[in-house]
């Protein structure tokens, strides 16, 4: 079979590589006494915005400041976390919605938050996803070392809508803010949760062609963050 | 900036993903470079650009001229080892090995190196069509008994001064195989003074 045949040569050069290159103990892997700072730093420095709902109840007011920099008035959610857990106003077109996992679409106007909701059913269709200016998610963790966002299919949120929107924002409990890439790999979690992994640090960016640097190209050019309890 | 982990097809309730999930192994030689201390790091490359954007030569010739996926000095470097060295046995001589390309890598590939070692590889194979062509390996062979020698090199540039530089700009070779280079190529002008004297005389100034 070619395949044992493939990964017989690569087990044999790379057992062979490993004792002559691996260095004798891991680097260092930088501790913050502030996390949630380091974690602001790393996504500002690469056009993330980092929004703080931890102490005060003031989510509804964030809400309105991503509305206001995404220039939109509407939100996409596949998860009715947030609904329960903020007195956030919304009325459901359909109230089985959540229990059959279908998309929600939030309507916000005149950025006084008040959240009428209407409901799609999945598969989304394609004029639907082209129209979405603003998605939401829940991330399963955060890295305080490099700015970065761990989404998990297995949670309630899918991948979909955080790739494809131009603007997105996702929740992250403080809790789940790790300091570095060691203690995200240590998440026994991690590798066993879900069928994919999406590790996003800020907004989509690429300078492949000419070094000139451009956003949005292959997913989201506005990036937020809203670190809540 | 995105990396994804996949771990197989979708799972019961998750809203994303595909039913099915194949992963199909390329080899493509890959595992050959692999066994190559010095060839193995062309692996490394993580296909960022930077080398072509660095490359004097990449730069004049264009992409198209590699004609292949990858080019500029790591296509150079990556297609003969692809391909193999008889599909793509120029590739390893489109450079002139500034080194700008390893100096740019954020991987550090030694890609001069790697050059070198394809280069002298593809003479071992004797497919360079270059040296097939009798007449012209004939003149390299006479080009390179004078140039391995500074003697024989500086005699030589001797004699051809000698012939005035007009002359040698004029020279028209009449026999059809070496009269296709005359007749399409513009003969370098000959120094007056030769480095080799200027920079005696500078010496002995100083």
């Amino acid at each position: 079979l070619s395949r044992s045949i493939i990964l017989g040569k690569l087990q044999r050069f790379l057992a062979n590589q490993a004792q002559q290159t691996l260095p004798e103990r891991l680097p260092e892997f930088p501790q913050f006494d502030d996390p949630v700072d380091s974690f602001r730093r790393e996504l500002e420095a690469v056009g993330g915005v980092v929004l703080d709902g931890r102490h005060q109840d003031n989510i509804p007011a964030l809400l309105s400041e991503v509305l206001r920099q995404a220039g939109t008035t509407e939100i996409f959610w596949e998860s009715p976390e947030i609904f329960e857990k903020y007195p956030l106003t919304f009325r459901l077109r359909d109230t089985k919605a959540f229990e059959t996992r279908q998309l929600v679409y939030s309507s916000h106007r005149r950025f006084d938050v008040q959240f009428p909701v209407v409901l799609h059913s999945k598969p989304y269709s394609r004029t639907l996803l082209e129209s979405i200016e603003l998605s939401a998610s829940h991330a399963a963790y955060g890295v305080a070392e490099t700015g970065t966002i761990v989404h998990q299919v297995s949670a309630p949120t899918g991948r979909l809508l955080s790739v494809m929107p131009p603007a997105h924002l996702a929740f992250l409990s403080p809790q789940r803010l790790l300091m570095n890439c060691r203690d995200l790999f240590d998440r026994p979690d991690l590798t066993r949760a879900g069928s994919t992994t999406t590790f996003v640090t800020g907004p989509s960016q690429t300078a492949d062609i000419e070094k000139i640097l451009v956003r949005g190209v292959h997913g989201p050019h506005q990036w937020f963050v809203i670190l809540t309890d | 900036v995105y990396e994804l982990g996949y771990r197989g097809p979708r799972r019961s309730g998750e809203l994303d993903g595909p039913s099915e999930f194949y992963l199909v192994l390329v080899d493509n030689g890959r595992t050959s470079m692999l066994s190559d201390p010095l060839l193995s790091q062309t692996l490394f490359c993580i296909r960022c650009g930077a080398c072509l954007s660095a490359c004097p030569v990449y730069q004049n010739i264009g992409g198209h001229a590699y004609g292949s996926t990858y080019c500029g000095p790591i296509g150079a470097i990556l297609t003969p080892q692809l391909d193999g060295l008889s599909e793509a046995p120029e590739h390893p001589f489109v450079s002139s090995l500034c080194g700008a390309c390893s100096e740019t890598c954020p991987v550090k590939i030694e890609i001069p190196h790697i050059l070198l070692e394809l280069r002298a590889r593809v003479k071992k194979r004797h497919t360079d069509r270059a040296s097939r062509i009798p007449v012209e390996r004939f003149g390299f062979r006479i080009w390179s008994y004078i140039m391995s020698s500074p003697q024989r090199y500086e005699r030589m540039s001797r004699w051809l001064r000698r012939l005035s530089p007009g002359k040698i700009q004029k020279m028209d070779l009449p026999v059809p195989p070496l009269s296709r280079w005359t007749e399409e190529r513009e003969r370098p002008e000959l120094a007056p003074t030769p480095f080799r004297e200027l920079y005696e005389s500078e010496r002995t100034k100083a």
